[in-house]
């Protein structure tokens, strides 16, 4: 009986959430919607500052796309000045098109997005040389800890073999 | 006797000290003293001037009678050489033999062979000279309990008309093994002299009568006769007849010697009725008590036999023989119908019968003529295999086996074939006197049969033998007769350079058990292999409560001797530091001898057992670090997993990190742009 109840408790909290979600879709939408001619400046200097972006997600053959997703935060960061610019002169195309056909801007979105990628070339290989060069020093010293180890016990501290009562006892 | 008189203005320090208070002079022998049991040298008491002692030195590898040394100098009797001291001399040769010290007699040997004639006494110089203080000193053998087993002529210091004569010593050999057949009764001269045994007082008084009647007659009358003849005439005549035969004696002494030479040992004169017989009380002389008779004779290897007693002698030299009148019943019917003596035929089919019953196929005729020859001839002694020895005796023998290196086992077959305890059975009025005897060899049959360390025919030896020291290989050079002498002879022994590999062996054991009450369990550890640490620790354990309980304080070449046992015993310990620092401290602990604490270093439990729990943890750990190298090893052989797996995911948060800076500063830039204008 009680399994019942908390079976059916379980399956309206399902139905709930799914409800909660939907609703959650349909909110943005309406938002989206309503708002949408109020952000499109925003919105086409965001996409169009992201093209290296794009390209990077085009060129990058990691499935886990490390390297989209660092080129991407990096040519987010810079194209945040432009979209800043384009609050406080007002949300007008005009403005965006006044970013856009400035070729310094592109240099800092572009520039910015360069240092991303350049970030996902130099440093995995440094933190794997760090890393390397750490774990050598490791070795070195637990090598040194089995000698020892050896040295205090004997030889057949480094086997599995059963200690021998019939000797040691 | 030039050396008496050399003896008083000798150099003190030449002595060789010996028991409680006296020394011996090797360089002064008296050749005319040797004893039994060994030469025979001048002796004094350490501070006495004169040199009034003589000492036997028992070196001639025979048993002392240990076991009457106390009853013996408790005996104070001008007709008897008192026993001063006794103990363990150490002689200029390197061995060590033990020593008896004796009064000087005061005359030589009456005489010096028992063939020797003399002039014919008087009765009354007899009566006066030597009967009456040969009787004051069996009365004072019965009052101690000692049995001389050494009365005869060559043994009495007598000189006629020169004061009493003195008994000379009787302790430096096994009981009996000096004394000619002709004084021993009949049943102890059928014994090898090795094998007599301890007797009875009644055994003295015969020695005394056969003494007592060849002084009477002037001659030995069985002169020209060896022991077997002796003992063959004996048989035939009776003693009695065979020493006095037709001569006329004075009835006094007829009627002494006649008590004193009855076969029978239950009907023989003892000292009290001698001390009867002195004050004048007349008893009634025994009868030569010659076997029974058989009406018609039996046909035994070639001779007719008309008694049981020659008959059973010939039947244990003839053993094939014996079988066959005993299997074909002729030996049964002989003794029903010619001998009647249905006693001794009973006794012979329980005899068969027993043996066949215990299913033994070992020595079977052997074992049945034996047992034949015990129910015609009770009172003899056991006849097994060549060897005939009293119950008694069986003790000396095997001890004598074991010390010359002889074959002891039809020894050790008379014990675990109840050879005794049938012979006890047998025994008529004795029996009851007989029980403990069989009662002990019952016991000696369990320990014989054990083959454990300490048990078997060297067990036996020193149960039996209660006074004998141990006769190990090891320690015999140093006459080891109690627990407390074993360690100090262990010792000297251990700065030898020829020790031996091990400090013991069945022997020592053996006399350990019996002497020191020691567990048996112990002793099985030592027999462990050389590469086993039981083997060092049971050795320390034994050793260290022997020095607590009996000293000495400090024992360093015994330690030293252990050392390589020991070594295998610190092998134990897993940590090479701890084995080198205990190693250290063992070698210390040595040097000074305390075995206690040398087996504190050893045997430490809680030390072992902490070692074992620490080795088992460094065996972890040094898994894990191994499984830890491998891991490392993996990484620096494949460098691309950790730019992919740890470099790739490093740059995406720097990147990240630095975006959201530049997100800021952009915020700034702005916010400073308004604020400017």
């Amino acid at each position: 009986m009680a399994d019942k109840e908390t079976k059916s408790d379980a399956a309206a909290d399902g139905g709930k959430k799914k409800r909660n979600k939907g609703g959650g879709v349909i909110l943005f939408m309406i938002m989206f919607g309503l708002s949408f001619w109020f952000i499109f400046p925003t919105l086409v200097l965001f996409l169009v500052g992201l093209s290296p972006t794009f390209i990077a997600f085009l060129i990058d053959n990691d499935r886990q796309k490390f390297a989209t997703v660092a080129v991407a935060s990096m040519n987010a960061a810079g194209i945040t000045p432009f979209m800043i610019d384009l609050w406080t002169k007002g949300q007008t195309m005009e403005t965006v098109f006044q970013i856009l056909r400035e070729p310094l801007n592109w240099l800092v979105i572009a520039g910015a997005a360069g240092i991303g990628q350049l970030i996902v070339f130099a440093v995995p290989q440094a933190v794997a040389s760090l890393k390397l060069a750490h774990a050598e020093s490791r070795l070195k010293i637990l090598k040194a800890n089995l000698e020892s180890l050896k040295d205090i016990w004997g030889p057949d501290v480094g086997t599995t073999k059963p200690i021998d009562r019939g000797g040691k006892q | 006797m030039a050396a008496q008189d050399v003896v008083p203005t000798l150099a003190f320090g030449t002595g060789l000290p010996f028991g409680t208070r006296t020394e011996m002079f090797p360089v002064l022998p008296f050749p005319d003293l040797q004893a039994p049991g060994g030469a025979a040298f001048a002796a004094q008491s350490k501070g006495d001037t004169s040199p009034g002692l003589v000492a036997v030195l028992c070196n001639k590898g025979l048993p002392p009678r240990a076991d009457s040394l106390t009853a013996m100098r408790n005996i104070d009797h001008p007709s008897v050489l008192r026993l001063m001291d006794n103990g363990v001399v150490d002689w200029p040769d390197g061995v060590r033999y033990f020593a008896l010290a004796y009064q000087r007699p005061l005359s030589p040997r009456f005489k010096q062979t028992i063939n020797e004639p003399h002039q014919l006494l008087s009765e009354d110089i007899i009566n006066h000279s030597f009967v009456t203080p040969m009787i004051g000193a069996l009365l004072e053998f019965l009052r101690t309990g000692v049995v001389h087993h050494g009365i005869r002529p060559t043994n009495i210091f007598w000189r006629i008309g020169a004061g009493a004569p003195q008994l000379g010593e009787c302790l430096s050999a096994p009981p009996g093994l000096g004394q000619p057949a002709l004084f021993e009764t009949l049943e102890r001269a059928m014994s090898t002299p090795m094998g007599r045994g301890t007797g009875v007082h009644a055994d003295d008084c015969y020695a005394f009568g056969v003494t007592l009647a060849l002084l009477v007659l002037g001659h030995n009358p069985m002169k020209d006769m060896d022991e077997r003849g002796v003992i063959q005439t004996k048989i035939e005549r009776g003693t009695f007849g065979a020493l006095i035969g037709n001569t006329r004696l004075s009835p006094t002494q007829s009627e002494l010697l006649r008590g004193l030479l009855v076969d029978d040992a239950r009907q023989r004169w003892t000292a009290a009725e001698l001390e009867q017989w002195l004050g004048g009380r007349r008893l009634t002389p025994k009868n030569t008590d010659v076997g029974r008779r058989a009406s018609r004779s039996i046909e035994f290897a070639g001779k007719e036999y008309t008694q049981a007693r020659p008959l059973a002698t010939a039947m244990a030299g003839e053993i094939t023989q014996a079988m066959r009148i005993i299997e074909n019943g002729i030996l049964d019917k002989w003794l029903r119908r010619a001998l009647g003596d249905e006693i001794s035929a009973e006794n012979l089919v329980d005899a068969v019968a027993s043996l066949k019953e215990s299913g033994k196929t070992a020595h079977y005729d052997d074992q049945l003529v034996a047992r034949a020859c015990i129910a015609l001839d009770p009172s003899a002694p056991i006849r097994y295999r060549g060897i005939s020895v009293a119950p008694g005796g069986i003790a000396t023998l095997i001890a004598e086996a074991l010390m010359t290196g002889s074959d002891v086992q039809a020894l050790g077959e008379i014990i675990s074939t109840q050879l005794v305890t049938f012979w006890v059975n047998m025994q008529k009025d004795l029996k009851t006197d007989m029980v403990p005897l069989g009662q002990q060899f019952e016991r000696m049959k369990a320990l014989i049969e054990k083959t454990s360390f300490g048990s078997g025919i060297e067990r036996v030896l020193y149960e039996l033998n209660p006074g004998l020291q141990c006769i190990s290989p090891i320690v015999r050079t140093q006459y080891v007769i109690t627990p407390k002498a074993m360690l100090p002879a262990l010792e000297r022994i251990a700065a030898t350079p020829n020790r031996p590999p091990e400090p013991m062996d069945r022997h020592m054991a053996a006399f350990l058990i019996v002497r020191d009450r020691r567990s048996e369990v112990l002793f099985d550890a030592m027999t462990a292999s050389e590469a086993s640490p039981r083997k060092g620790v049971a050795f320390l354990t034994l050793f260290s409560e022997m020095q607590y309980k009996h000293g000495p304080d400090s024992l360093p070449y015994l330690a030293q001797w252990l050392l390589p046992f020991l070594e295998v015993s610190l092998r134990r310990y897993f940590s090479k530091a701890l084995r080198e620092k205990l190693q250290k401290q063992v070698r210390d602990t040595a040097s000074r001898g305390d075995l206690g604490v040398l087996l504190r270093c050893v045997d430490d439990f809680q030390m072992v057992e902490r070692d074992q729990q620490e080795y088992l943890a460094a065996r972890l750990l040094y898994l894990n670090i191994l499984k830890e190298i491998t891991g490392i090893e993996g990484s620096l052989a494949n460098r691309g997993n950790v730019v992919q797996n740890e470099g790739k995911p490093a740059a995406v948060s720097f990147s990240g990190y630095l975006a959201i800076i530049m997100v800021f500063a952009a915020i700034l830039r702005a916010v400073w742009q308004n604020l400017q204008g």
